[in-house]
């Protein structure tokens, strides 16, 4: 009973802190311009994020490796120290993306000021973050994004064509070479979105931080699985949120209240308290994310204390780093640097870097050494080899496919 | 310039949308004021993004048209107070809109 509970909790936790900012933003504006051409894109990165975060979660119990440790190993130091800087300048420009959307929900939600909501947001989150357990804060943020189901809810309500929905499952080649390459472009940033470093990081870094064992692989799996799967019918459902409210107006939204209106259309007053406060935690919990992914990353590549559920005291560099990396995100903010650019910039920059962190995961996840009998078997190779290459290419894409789309616009 | 064409439609929809979930009484006052003020923010950006537009000559009476459209969207958005007690005050707004966007629509056509 308490291992069904705990369980049911970690799958829920996991959906509802699927979402992120790029991730609300991107897909909503995928529907609007492709209606549901871009479903495949939707699962294709699904199945991706259920093979990588699983082997992270074996590699963390197992070997007792975090990903910046593993990445470290695999790599070289000169390699991985590349790594280290790029990810962890990833990190930095989402949080700063994430943080932004906190206080645009704010403003959206209580007619705050924006800069005065960057600030209040920073310290209240720095605050959670520094006083509660890491359990605490994955869970709190993690079940109250579950109000994102309003957006799914939305979804179903507006009775799509189901039958029109599945046939996005086929990846089509669209008309014009501009098209195209804006269809490209949006395949890639979705794959992206879903696949974002943190998200391993923050995976791996926390089955060591709750103590995790073998047991425990049962339920790294189902975590991982359903999961995943219960946030992408999320991601779905933005989706075709943008396909049927946005693409006959001819709408590209480009406002993250865009979004968040279009999960409450069909309903009223309520349905655009619960978006909002849905966005909310999906949005904060990332920022926490981020900030603490920097962390771990540095800590775990130099081999230095590190773990939320340490006192302060005992990994004072870890400290520094992640309370660091909020102000220096909140800085940016205020220096007048818009969330949305921000977002753009960091998903197509994620995937520059992706091969990097997913190849030693692969790797290591392979090594029976050390391993043992929870070596990857050959479905798991197969796939996560599959999916390296569409990582790959997608990673040498995305910087080209920004620039002649210019940042995807239509 | 058919980008900007594009995003200056965009708006106008999407105003237009709005606009009409408001009139229905639909929306928190925070979110209709947050969300106008996004919406004003944008519009001023796009006018402005036309303005540094370099178009040749038989295309720099498209793009006037379009600012002329963008500032009265403006003006309209500006003009709107969301009051929950008063939607019906919403629907001539709303109308205008509308018009705004279907004239930015034949001012697409006719590219």
């Amino acid at each position: 009973m308490k291992k069904m509970l705990g369980l049911t909790l970690g799958i829920m936790t996991a959906l509802g802190g699927f979402v992120d900012l790029g991730q609300i933003v991107f897909t909503t504006q995928a529907g609007a311009l492709f209606g549901y051409n871009l479903l495949w894109a939707i699962c294709v990165g699904t199945i991706a994020i259920i093979v990588y975060m699983e082997m992270c979660g074996r590699i963390a119990v197992i070997a007792h490796e975090p990903v910046f440790s593993v990445v470290r190993d695999r790599l070289g130091k000169r390699l991985g120290l590349s790594t280290l800087i790029a990810s962890n300048l990833l990190n930095l420009l989402t949080c700063a993306a994430e943080l932004g959307g906190v206080a645009i929900v704010l403003h959206l939600l209580a007619g705050w000021n924006e800069h005065l909501a960057v600030i209040g947001a920073t310290v209240v989150l720095v605050a959670l973050v520094f006083l509660c357990r890491f359990q605490w804060i994955e869970r709190t943020f993690g079940l109250s994004g579950l109000l994102m189901i309003v957006f799914a809810v939305s979804a179903v309500v507006l009775h799509p064509n189901w039958g029109l929905v599945l046939r996005g499952l086929i990846p089509k080649i669209a008309g014009d070479s501009k098209r195209g390459l804006l269809y490209a472009y949006f395949a890639v940033g979705i794959f992206s979105a879903m696949l974002m470093e943190y998200e391993v990081h923050f995976y791996s870094s926390g089955a060591i931080e709750e103590d995790w064992k073998s047991k425990d692989l049962s339920e790294n799996f189902m975590v991982a699985s359903l999961g995943s799967i219960a946030g992408s019918l999320l991601t779905v459902g933005l989706l075709i949120l943008g396909a049927m409210i946005y693409r006959p107006r001819h709408v590209f939204p480009e406002l993250l209240s865009t979004a968040i209106f279009a999960g409450a259309y069909p309903f009223a007053k309520k349905a655009i308290v619960i978006a909002l406060l849905g966005t909310l935690a999906c949005i904060a919990g990332a920022a926490i994310e981020t900030a603490l992914s920097g962390a771990y990353n540095l800590c775990q590549f130099y081999d230095w204390p590190w773990g939320k559920n340490l006192p302060a005291r005992s990994a004072p560099i870890f400290s520094i780093t992640w309370i660091g990396l909020f102000a220096a995100a909140a800085v940016i903010l205020l220096l007048g640097v818009r969330p949305l650019q921000l977002v753009n910039f960091s998903i197509v920059f994620g995937m520059a870097v992706m091969p990097f962190t997913y190849y030693p995961i692969l790797r290591a996840a392979g090594d029976r050494a050390i391993m043992g009998k929870h070596v990857n078997t050959t479905f798991d190779t197969v796939m996560g080899g599959i999916f390296l290459v569409l990582i790959t290419i997608a990673a040498i894409a995305a910087f080209p496919l920004m620039i002649l789309t210019h940042g995807g616009r239509p | 310039m058919y980008s900007a064409l594009k995003k200056s439609i965009s708006l106008a929809s999407e105003a237009e949308a709005f606009i009409n979930y408001l009139a229905q009484g639909r929306s928190t006052l925070n979110f209709a004021n947050g969300y106008l003020r996004y919406l004003r923010t944008e519009v001023n950006r796009d006018s402005q993004e036309l303005s540094a537009l370099n178009a040749d000559p038989p295309l720099k009476s498209v793009i006037s048209e379009d600012r002329v459209q963008l500032e009265s969207l403006q003006a309209e958005i500006t003009n709107i107070q969301p009051d929950p007690k008063q939607t019906t005050t919403l629907s001539p707004s709303a109308k205008r809109i509308r018009q705004i966007r279907v004239n930015l629509e034949r001012l697409s056509s006719s590219l």
